[in-house]
């Protein structure tokens, strides 16, 4: 026993275990090796001076094409800058952005760069930094001032392209190397596109909150993500061995053997738990008092509409397709009515609620062209941007009309703040139907039209809403953030993100009691309604259909069998009458362990 | 088939002064390789004075040969076109890269 102690104390001298706090942001346990995206500072580099960093020799490949691509983009770059001085300038002026692109080209150079990452096995930007290092010192040595000063060219291209090499996330994520868990500073939708989902296992970023994006990605795709770690990136290096432990927020480095075979165990006995609530998914989605609550799934892969009966979803509550929007052209009118058109028939009779356009914010398309706004969330986003720029909605309206003959679909627009706007689109809508008329082209005449609430305004006005639309969702991640006014992916404020704030129970309540008086339906699809926690306090509102990443659907159908709905109206009366988002919570939490013990300590988000 | 005097590389060499103010820095150096990637042959480039002779069709090379203004160079063609392609740098450099 003694040998034993003493050995595991040198083991673990020896690998250095290190272990950083961060905010849980999807559930999971995932041991594997760190790749390192996008580390980059935000303000172009002037030079990259770092130990160098060694890769394996199946990586090489891998390597080879970020240099290719990294030299492909600073040359676009460069020649567009070339370009736009041309126009504007002198020749001189030109011709200096002229030379820049030779150094881009320089074949002898690109050959020094491709026999250090293939002969060396150093990563492209090690071997990069290191040639460029030598000869920018052979340029700044020789006497003459000014041509010791012109090494600036040459440090200004090397920036260029390690810039492209260190922040050019969105291709590495292409195609990883193997299995990987993703560690970046954060990761923007449009990074993420393309992203090679077989061989991610997890995820963990440096800032964000629990609904920036790659912690709502993560939860979509079932990987655990740990979001939020201060200082993570200057830490990991790529090819370190992590654990990323989704239930506590916790992500650790270089863990010791003990550590390793305690998450096994962990592992483990989650997956039983998990795998034990899925056997309920067939189930009726009913409380213990008899109400139904319907369960739908929000989803952005059309082809994961196959999933959804495995997780017990009735239905699509939120069909996001910005991801069309992101790839490498405006779909068509056709590309998205055959989209559209194939969900709505896998899904039969069920409701799948397509969301219109949702661009904008952290949400931007390379796509369209955007202007850079000083506060894009306040700016011209989402459905603002689709009235701007009709010619993005109207293909998208006409293929949701059309596609609506095949399945039960429904039209949602998002981001509204006043009725007009609500008019406007709903005269559009009228127009288009009328020109589909006059084509004689099939389409879902009596389509329901619904009106995502997510700002203040229209959760104040929602009574004005309700008597125009068929159905309001309430989309909460947006909500709690404009009317807490927190950017809920700054981590420095993060935690004045409260979407259990009385004041967010009093505008869900007001919505609500809206779409009652009006007799239409009303539903919740933002990140709130995929939490145990917060489920009762919901359908205490009166809430009756929540839509959220099928994964989350297992634990959330348990808790609505578990729970009845008069206990659960009068903990939610309770809770209007707190005056913080401590009190709700505490309420939420006693509740939650009273009716399902084991969800609240699988502590599944 | 081939002419016995074609299996022999052609080769030429020239001498010029760096003669514009500010030395061979990117935009004059760039004009170079520009000219000399137009060509076949192989293009060396070497200060008299000793060091690595740089390749003419790398612009990384050329600026690490860091010629200011009065610096002597040898320029070297090897190549079928090897003539003119010396006769057309060594021209190039004694403009002055058309530069003051």
């Amino acid at each position: 026993m003694k040998i034993e102690q003493e050995n595991s104390i040198t083991e673990q001298t020896a690998v250095q275990e290190t272990v950083l706090k961060g905010i849980a942001a999807a559930s999971g346990i995932e041991i594997g090796i760190a790749l390192v995206v996008g580390n980059a500072p935000d303000q172009p580099l002037s030079f990259y001076e770092t130990s160098p960093v060694s890769i394996s020799e199946q990586d090489v490949p891998f390597e080879l094409a970020r240099f290719e691509a990294a030299l492909e983009a600073t040359r676009n770059e460069i020649t567009e800058i070339c370009n736009k001085v041309k126009v504007s300038l002198d020749e001189n002026e030109a011709g200096i952005f002229e030379a820049h692109l030779l150094i881009v080209e320089d074949k002898k150079l690109k050959k020094e760069v491709v026999s250090g990452i293939q002969d060396k096995l150093l990563t492209a930007e090690s071997a990069f930094s290191l040639i460029m290092q030598r000869y920018i010192t052979a340029i700044s040595s020789v006497a003459d001032p000014y041509l010791k000063e012109r090494a600036a060219d040459v440090v200004d291209v090397a920036g260029r392209i390690l810039g492209h090499l260190l922040g050019w996330k969105r291709s590495l994520l292409d195609h990883l190397p193997g299995q990987r868990i993703v560690v970046a500073k954060e990761l923007t939708p449009s990074d993420t596109v393309m992203l090679d989902r077989e061989n991610v296992q997890a995820f963990a970023t440096e800032t964000g909150a629990k609904t920036s994006h790659s912690a709502i990605l993560a939860r979509s795709m079932r990987i655990p993500a740990v979001v939020g770690i201060p200082g993570i990136l200057s830490k990991v290096h790529n090819g370190d061995v992590m654990i990323i432990d989704g239930y506590q927020g916790v992500v650790i480095l270089n863990p010791t053997p003990q550590t390793l075979e305690a998450y096994a165990l962990k592992e483990a006995e989650n997956a039983k738990i998990y795998n034990d609530l899925l056997t309920e998914s067939t189930q009726r989605s009913e409380t213990l008092d008899g109400y139904r609550v319907a369960l739908a799934a929000n989803l952005d892969d059309p082809n994961k509409a196959d999933e959804l009966e495995k997780y017990g979803a009735f239905g699509v509550g939120l069909f996001r397709t910005e991801y069309l929007f992101l790839k490498d052209h405006i779909p068509t009118e056709e590309e998205q009515y055959e989209v559209y058109s194939a969900l709505a028939s896998r899904c039969g009779a069920a409701p799948v609620v397509i969301r219109t356009l949702d661009l904008g914010g952290d949400k931007i398309s390379s796509l369209i062209n955007f202007v850079q706004e000083p506060n894009p969330f306040l700016g011209l986003r989402s459905v603002r941007l689709c009235l701007a720029y009709p010619h993005l909605l109207k293909p998208q309206l006409r293929a949701i009309l059309r596609a609506g003959v095949h399945g039960n679909i429904c039209m949602m627009f998002p981001m509204l703040t006043c009725v007009d706007e609500l008019d406007d689109l709903l005269r559009i809508l009228e127009q288009i139907k009328e020109d589909l008329r006059r084509e004689k082209i099939r389409f879902a005449e009596d389509i329901k039209v619904g009106v995502m609430i997510e700002t203040p305004a229209a959760a104040l006005s929602a009574d004005q809403f309700a008597e125009r639309c068929d159905f309001l969702s309430i989309g909460t991640n947006d909500l709690v953030q404009y009317t807490m006014a927190v950017d809920r992916g700054n981590e420095r404020v993060a935690s004045l993100y409260r979407p259990l704030h009385p004041v967010i129970l009093r505008l869900i309540r007001h919505i609500v009691k809206s779409a009652e008086q009006a007799g239409i339906w009303v539903s919740i699809c933002g990140e709130m309604a995929a939490d145990p926690m917060y489920i009762p306090l919901l359908l205490g509102l009166g809430v009756r259909e929540l839509s959220m990443s099928p994964v989350s659907l297992a634990p959330a159908k348990h808790v609505v069998r578990s729970m009845k709905y008069i206990d659960a109206e009068a903990v939610a009366e309770r809770a209007l009458l707190c005056s913080s988002q401590e009190e709700v919570q505490e309420l939420a939490q006693v509740f939650l362990r009273m009716i399902a013990p084991g969800v609240s300590d699988l502590n599944i988000t | 088939m081939i002419p016995e005097n074609e299996m022999a590389v052609k080769e030429s060499i020239k001498e010029v002064t760096i003669k514009n103010k500010l030395g061979l820095h990117a935009r004059p150096a760039s004009l170079f390789v520009q000219m000399a990637s137009r060509f076949d042959s192989e293009i060396t480039v070497s200060r008299k004075d000793g060091g690595e002779p740089a390749d003419g069709k790398s612009l990384m090379s050329m600026l690490i040969l860091t010629a200011s203004c009065g610096t002597i160079l040898t320029i070297k063609g090897e190549g079928q076109d090897s003539e003119e392609a010396v006769t057309a740098l060594a021209e190039l450099v004694d403009r002055g890269f058309d530069e003051d």
